[in-house]
């Protein structure tokens, strides 16, 4: 199925996407916005070759939407500003897996 | 002005139940602004789960929080059974349907007992921790346990439940006694005095922070995983309309849990009704995990309940994230205590029933 511009791989009713690099995503950020998502939360990954991977569960349209994103470098941007409550989350994730989210860099998004 | 101060409430408070700390900025008797301090309870769940299997798991899960063990277990088997293609067999779907509500009624029945104790309405609490002992003495007779069942596997559960006919004697009572402890709630006018138009949060905040449960359904947002996705028995039992009220207040957050109380014993009596016959597991026994990604959603006591999982193939997961209620309802605490009272402030953050255990796993 293809929404946002970018695939997803349905299984059981959710929907899963493609490996999305966090730049691409967050230019999507808008259009999702606009569907009135709910963020469910967002959940840190790491795999033995020491890529970082962010997957972002949204809850649309009372369909759940998971987002995979790539880092670089373990930097991310926040989404906070755009979903305040996601910053509870942000702060876990760069407890546990040391990703630093960079305000500047969401800056440039436009996202307010 | 009045000068800025800073007060720190806990770790360990007489009216908290968990330790954390809140520090509160006040001026005067005002709250202007609010931070937590969690991680005194912090064990490692998530990744003490990717080194053992996914059967020993089961057991791991149940032991996040004392409140809700069975719902974790239960959103961790979904999680499995989403990944491995797999279904519960549909008498073990109504099992785990009953399992749920009482365990949503013994967490909602001790959280009232603790609420209406911390506002003085002794009356209803005796009775609120006798009706409790009996739902708990339910559980025992049905699972075995008072707190922790493991009873829940791949595709089903590993106990049946043959004395249902006694079970929904029991609760046509205990549904009577909570029918009255409703209307004794709604007619003391010095509960809606101390608690009413305290701690709101409203319906566009609520949405805005990402609340969930009974804390965003007293503000009147729409959010019910038992009715929005159903699972186990409830798309058999449950209409699509939501319970919800427009306070959110205090006030507001009892009054809910004291509807959905009556509310879970209507799902029990249904499901004790409509339980159908036949296996309660998949034949077979072990469920061999692919490879891919799954999710589990239940509706626990607090709200929603969210476990995400990774597989490899192998016999541990790679992955296993947690995502209790509470964490989406802590950010909405802030909201709720600014402008506050300070004397309100425990008042406040009991009442979205916070549970620590399930937030810092």
């Amino acid at each position: 199925m293809k929404k946002y511009t970018i695939e997803f791989e349905e299984k059981n009713g959710r929907f899963y996407s493609n490996e999305i690099p966090q730049n691409h995503f967050f230019k999507l950020l808008k259009n999702i916005k606009k569907d009135k998502p709910r963020l469910i939360t967002a959940t840190g990954f790491a795999n033995s070759g020491g890529d970082f991977f962010i997957y972002y569960h949204f809850e649309i349209m009372k369909q759940i939407y998971t987002f995979r994103t790539s880092l670089i470098d373990n930097k991310a941007m926040t989404i906070s500003a755009v979903f305040p409550g996601a910053s509870w989350i942000e702060r876990e994730l760069s407890e546990l897996y040391e990703i630093k989210f960079d305000k500047k860099l969401t800056a440039l998004f436009h996202l307010n | 002005m009045k000068q800025v101060k800073n007060i720190k409430l806990g770790p360990k408070s007489c009216v908290f139940e968990e330790p954390f700390i809140a520090h509160l900025k006040t001026r005067g008797k005002k709250i202007v602004g609010v931070d937590f301090e969690l991680g005194f309870l912090h064990r490692g769940i998530e990744r003490l789960a990717t080194r053992k299997n996914f059967y020993q798991n089961l057991g791991l899960v149940e032991r996040i929080c004392g409140y809700c063990s069975f719902t974790h277990s239960l959103a961790y088997s979904q999680a499995v059974e989403d990944v491995s293609n797999i279904k519960a067999s549909p008498r073990a779907l109504y099992i785990r349907t009953i399992i749920a509500e009482l365990e949503r009624l013994h967490s909602h029945l001790l959280w009232l007992y603790l609420e209406v104790n911390k506002i003085g309405f002794g009356g209803a609490s005796s009775y609120l921790v006798q009706l409790r002992e009996g739902i708990l003495s339910l559980l025992v007779k049905i699972t075995g346990g008072r707190i922790m069942y493991e009873i829940n596997t791949f595709g089903g559960v590993l106990k049946d439940a043959p004395n249902l006919e006694d079970a929904e004697k029991q609760t046509q009572v205990f549904a009577d006694i909570a029918k009255r402890l409703v209307i004794l709630f709604e007619e003391n006018k010095a509960v809606k005095e101390i608690t009413g138009g305290k701690g709101i949060l409203t319906n566009q905040k609520a949405i805005e922070l990402g609340a969930v449960g009974p804390t965003a359904r007293a503000s009147g947002v729409k959010i019910d995983v038992r009715k929005d996705e159903p699972y186990a028995a409830y798309g058999d039992l449950l209409d699509k309309k939501h319970t919800i009220l427009f306070g959110g207040d205090v006030y507001s957050r009892i009054y809910l849990r004291f509807i959905e109380t009556a509310e879970s014993f209507e799902i029990i009596h249904k499901a004790i009704k409509n339980i159908p016959a036949g296996d309660i597991k998949l034949p077979g026994g072990y469920v061999f995990v692919p490879a891919g990604e799954g999710m589990g959603r239940v509706e626990a006591p607090r709200g929603e309940l969210f476990h995400f999982i990774k597989t490899n193939s192998s016999n541990n997961p790679m992955r296993l994230k947690v995502k209790p209620p509470t964490y989406n309802n802590l950010p909405a605490v802030g909201e709720m205590l600014i402008g506050a009272d300070r004397e309100d402030a425990a008042l406040i953050i009991s009442s979205i029933d916070p549970c620590f255990s399930c937030t810092e796993r």
